[in-house]
């Protein structure tokens, strides 16, 4: 695709109306929007000199979903071959023993954010997908290269832990 | 073991049925039984009130997405014409001015302001403020007009469209079809006024233009905010 072509201009068209949904589901990756925005810069990037790559008629949006995945798994890999952990999400410690978060003075939203940052890698990538997206799990499973039965079990995973942050531990049987 | 079992079971059960993942018999027999365990259908409703937190935590326009984004993302088309140069072809058919002086340079003046329809669709915050801003929020254009999405509708076919509203831009409808946001009506823009010697241009729309498009369109009731905001969150999907 020449980069002046009406196909390509079609394309950046598609991608600038994608943006703000891809740059929410890099900043959820990312666990910040100043490093989301990083992300997001990186994949449009890449999405843009690889486009050749993209086959038309699939889903470019999914396409570059994925693309952001992958540079940030590679990013975190890179960081823990460097010595550096991922950064220890204030999120983590604001878990109070029951789990919920200990949040005086917080709002609800941030309530919320805190408990989405808290969750693990691959579950906030499918939260982020399927609730905040509204993606299938169909498209969840391709975008992110897992089996369905795995995108079913990690996201009720994630929506109990979520449960748990907000609400505290709540007895089984009561 | 098996009472752990049967939670994750549970668990999965409520997820899928809040993405929609339940369907047909499945669906059918979880609505019965929510409707026989009060516990069920609580965590059902707290489940989905999560969901919508999580949602509104997450607001798909927080901070936009501006020009100079764009540009450093290779997004932005590098030099806007100048409006003056566009080509008013298809307001003219619907403009329909009377002769005479004031009319000619009520002409003049929305020439100059006007846009035409392909330069507004590729403007990039044209489709970013179509696709992610929620009524009643304005975006600035590259062209520097700010624009706000006034409401949002369902056409006929399927499509969702929204009105939107523009100090220079007028007053217009597009309608969302392959992802992109498509201008299907302009109205001629309210009655340009005269005032202290110079001629003023109306902000926003005529109803009237606008409403003959809606009716053309098949345009359903307004949708209320809450569900506008859900469309935007998940990128207009259903």
């Amino acid at each position: 695709m020449h980069a002046d072509s009406a196909e390509m201009k079609g394309v950046k068209a598609r991608i600038v109306a994608f943006l703000p949904r891809l740059r929410r589901f890099c900043a959820v990756l990312a666990r910040s929007e100043d490093r989301g925005d990083d992300l997001m810069q990186a994949t449009v990037e890449r999405a843009l000199t690889r486009i050749d790559q993209w086959q038309p008629g699939t889903s470019l949006e999914s396409w570059m979903f994925r693309i952001a995945q992958n540079i940030h798994i590679d990013e975190a890999r890179s960081q823990a071959r460097r010595g550096h952990t991922a950064d220890i999400d204030e999120a983590v410690s604001l878990a109070g023993d029951d789990g919920r978060i200990i949040v005086e003075g917080r709002s609800e939203l941030e309530r919320a954010r805190l408990a989405m940052a808290a969750l693990p890698e691959e579950q906030r990538a499918l939260m982020s997908l399927v609730v905040l997206d509204g993606r299938s799990y169909k498209e969840a499973a391709e975008i992110l290269d897992i089996p369905i039965g795995t995108v079913m079990s990690r996201i009720a995973r994630a929506r109990q832990v979520i449960d748990r942050k907000l609400h505290g531990e709540r007895k089984v049987d009561d | 073991m098996a009472k752990e079992k049967l939670m994750t079971d549970r668990a999965e059960t409520i997820a899928a049925y809040l993405d929609g993942s339940l369907t047909g018999e499945e669906l059918q027999r979880f609505e019965t039984e929510m409707q026989a365990d009060a516990r069920l259908a609580a965590d059902v409703r707290q489940w989905q009130a999560n969901d919508k937190l999580l949602r509104a935590a997450f607001p798909l326009a927080k901070n936009g997405v501006d020009n100079a984004m764009l540009e450093r993302l290779g997004l932005a088309e590098p030099k806007m014409p100048p409006v003056a140069a566009y080509d008013n072809r298809w307001n003219w058919g619907r403009i329909g001015l009377a002769g005479g002086a004031i009319a000619a340079s009520l002409a003049v003046a929305m020439v100059l302001f006007q846009p035409e329809e392909e330069g507004l669709e590729r403007d990039p915050q044209f489709q970013v403020a179509m696709e992610s801003l929620p009524s009643g929020q304005s975006a600035t254009l590259v062209g520097g007009d700010a624009l706000r999405p006034v409401l949002t509708f369902r056409a006929g076919d399927g499509r969702f469209c929204r009105e939107f509203s523009g100090e220079k831009t007028g007053g217009g409808i597009a309608c969302r079809s392959g992802r992109l946001w498509t201008v299907e009506a302009r109205s001629a823009r309210g009655a340009a006024t005269v005032d202290s010697g110079e001629i003023r241009t109306a902000a926003g729309s005529d109803p009237a233009a606008l409403d003959a498009a809606m009716d053309r369109l098949g345009a359903s009731d307004p949708l209320n905010a809450e569900k506008e905001i859900l469309l935007i969150s998940v990128g207009w999907k259903e």
